[in-house]
């Protein structure tokens, strides 16, 4: 089945979580690495971009003041995030 | 307790003399940086890392 605009979205923060972990692992044994750093924040700001525009459209990712709500409390509204 | 006692075909219930060697050695070779793999392709295959990247092939199969 194609994947929704929401769940392409979902996709590409799924992809981007994960090469940010991966990268944090690394980092942990290597702290001097610039181009591992480099690339640790280039994909941790473009997942801020991406959660925040998530969450604009589709309401809250995490919730327990992860992440701010629009009216009404959007965390009980379907589809939940891993629908 | 008595389930916990070493199966006596495989170690020895009296002492035997072994010389005073470690039990065993693990050693973790440094992973040079050599870049990442694109994010779409890293999630697929569950690292980002060409170089940690070694899939089970059957082909390889040793035994």
């Amino acid at each position: 089945m194609p994947m929704d605009e929401r769940q392409q979205l979902m996709r590409q923060i799924q992809q981007l979580s994960f090469a940010t972990v991966d990268l944090n692992l690394y980092l942990d044994t290597h702290p001097m690495c610039q181009q591992a750093l480099f690339e640790y924040n280039r994909f941790t700001q473009e997942l801020l971009r991406l959660r925040r525009m998530y969450e604009m459209k589709y309401g809250p990712i995490t919730n327990f003041g992860y992440a701010p709500s629009q009216y009404p409390w959007q965390w009980v509204s379907e589809p939940w995030p891993w629908e | 307790m008595k389930d916990c006692k070493p199966m006596p075909h495989l170690m020895p219930l009296e002492p035997v003399c072994v010389p005073p060697l470690p039990l065993a050695h693990a050693y973790i070779p440094n992973q040079p940086y050599v870049g990442i793999v694109p994010v779409e392709e890293g999630f697929k295959r569950g690292s980002m890392f060409p170089n940690l990247y070694q899939p089970y092939h059957k082909k390889n199969k040793i035994c």
